[in-house]
């Protein structure tokens, strides 16, 4: 009896549930999920089929010449370059860049109309739900001692003649309407096909207990004295502070993102970010996204966590200051345990750490001076770079250093055994019992050396980008520090 | 070695061949290595696989099974 594989009608279930599923559900972001996800079908056909070919042996079938034919391979090959491409637009989202590029077509043939959004008020509620939907345009939202909101702005249309940007312009009017549990305000762009040709700059005032919720797409956002708020936008910096209440941010690309003074937890998502600030925030704070900058965490009284495909960062609190670019991380002053692991080279200094540190990266320097009231466990781990352990002089400890391929360097006297390790390699270890110190590197010298009370060198105070936003002049100031 | 363990070999050879190929595209896409610098695990992966073939045939076995 030839045996039949079971993988094509899989296949073909699989296909059609998921395309089932775009035309039903798509929000759900079938072919996004696609695009992120298509190699594990390799896998999972992979190993069905090997399933399938092991139950045969022992079945004493006949097996297949090949497992997998020819037509097979070629399906393969299909699945790779549309999965492949499929990936890739994923990433990069080209239409953004071609609705960038159409819209600087435009800017060549027409030209910038400006229109006052008139103000609008609605008096409110104290303590109220305020939805901003705006697609495009810079907002500042402030919290106020007031029973109102007061919206106001201006509009910029880009267009060939007056009479068009006129129409555009009349086409989309602001609109402030109360529904059940929420005050919204609607700029309406979504009403122009082409709507890269129109921006809505508004400044809005509320009443301080308001939560805020905006749901934007490019444009630069600030917002303070709120009582909550969540924020999604495409492209653009966000600019929070003073936030007594949760905060949520979930951004595209990002030049900067900040959140100073707030109560939390925040919770920020970037897709593609160059600086990140967070500073002065009372509960934990999670940050997911790659950043292309610097990164700065800044009294944070609860756990920190900071995760991309590359790096995770766990703090329990930040008493001091955390500072990050794509290949240094500096701290002092933390509560641990802290936990780091980076697949990038990336050197690391942390000062002043309570209960203990893991640190494990790539490849770069780890210099480590844990607190002297709370010692814990150490484990620091590189394939190339010096780790240098300064620890109390008083310390009880137990110490296992390993170079495969450098010196180590004893501070601490006869309590520590140095031996050698291969054939250009040492090892260092003893110690009196306590907290495990374990140091680890491939290439690269091990120094253990006493505290003498002189601080790693301090992270330098380099704040992130500052971005200016005057809505109502329309003025945008963006500087580097 | 009975020929039946090296027919199990060679039509094995192709799925994990596929497991690989798809383990790599998810390393590439999850922010590890890229696959154009680990496409050469997939030619390791195959040697290995042809001399485990090799080994099985025996001496005065080609490795191709009935072709021998």
């Amino acid at each position: 009896m030839k045996a039949r594989s079971l993988v094509g009608p899989l296949l073909l279930i699989g296909l059609g549930i998921l395309l089932l599923l775009n035309t039903l559900r798509p929000q759900l972001g079938v072919l996004e999920l696609l695009g992120r996800y298509w190699p594990f079908l390799l896998i999972g056909w992979g190993a069905v089929r090997l399933v399938e070919i092991f139950y045969w042996w022992v079945r004493r079938y006949p097996l297949p010449r090949y497992g997998i034919s020819v037509g097979e391979w070629t399906a393969v090959v299909l699945i790779c370059l549309i999965g492949s491409a499929l990936h890739a637009v994923e990433r990069h989202r080209p239409w953004e860049r071609l609705g960038a590029v159409a819209g600087k077509r435009l800017e060549i043939f027409g030209r910038t109309y400006e229109y006052p959004i008139a103000e609008q008020r609605s008096s409110v509620p104290h303590a109220t739900r305020v939805l901003v939907e705006n697609l495009r345009g810079d907002m500042r939202i402030t919290g106020a001692d007031t029973q109102e909101i007061r919206v106001s702005g201006r509009k910029t249309v880009r267009a060939v003649d007056d009479s068009e940007a006129a129409g555009i312009d009349r086409r989309t009017p602001l609109e402030v309407t109360r529904d059940a549990d929420a005050v919204v305000i609607r700029t309406n762009l979504d009403r122009i096909a082409s709507d890269f040709r129109i921006a809505a700059h508004i400044e809005i005032v509320v009443p301080r207990g308001a939560a805020v919720e905006v749901r934007g797409r490019d444009g630069d956002v600030e917002v303070r004295e709120v009582a909550g708020l969540a924020l999604r936008n495409e492209s653009g910096s966000v600019r929070a502070r003073k936030v007594s209440g949760p905060v949520r941010f979930s951004l595209g690309r990002a030049t900067l993102v900040s959140l100073v003074e707030a109560t939390g937890p925040g919770e920020i998502v970037v897709r593609r970010g160059r600086d990140l600030e967070v500073e002065a925030v009372k509960s934990g704070v999670t940050v997911e996204g790659y950043f292309s900058g610097d990164l700065r965490f800044a009294s944070i009284g609860g756990p920190l966590r900071f995760q991309n495909a590359q790096t995770t960062l766990r703090v329990e609190k930040v008493p001091g200051l955390i500072q990050m670019d794509l290949g240094k991380l500096t701290a002092a002053r933390l509560e641990g345990p802290v936990q780091l692991a980076s697949s990038r080279a990336c050197d690391v200094q942390l000062d002043e750490f309570a209960r203990g540190a893991e640190v494990s990266v790539d490849s770069g320097d780890i210099r480590l001076r844990p607190s002297s009231s709370a010692l814990g466990p150490i484990e620091a781990r590189t394939r190339s770079g010096d780790i240098e352990l300064a620890l109390p002089e008083q310390a009880v400890f137990q110490l296992r250093a390993r170079t495969a391929r450098g010196n180590v360097f004893n501070h601490f006297g006869p309590s520590l055994r140095e031996a050698s390790e291969g054939e250009r390699g040492a090892l260092l270890s003893g110690g009196s019992g306590g907290h495990l110190m374990h140091l680890e590197t491939l290439r690269g010298s091990i120094t253990v050396r006493k505290d003498t009370g002189v601080p790693l060198s301090a992270p330098s105070e380099r704040r992130p980008t500052e971005v200016e936003i005057d809505a109502g002049e329309g003025r945008l100031r963006i500087q580097r520090h | 070695m009975e020929p039946d363990k090296e027919a199990l070999l060679r039509a094995i050879r192709g799925p994990i061949m596929l497991v690989s190929l798809g383990a790599l595209f998810a390393w590439d896409h999850s922010g590890g290595l890229a696959f154009s610098r680990s496409f050469p695990i997939l030619l390791v992966v195959y040697g290995i696989l042809k001399l485990l073939e090799r080994l099985v045939a025996g001496p005065g076995r080609s490795g191709y099974g009935g072709a021998a």
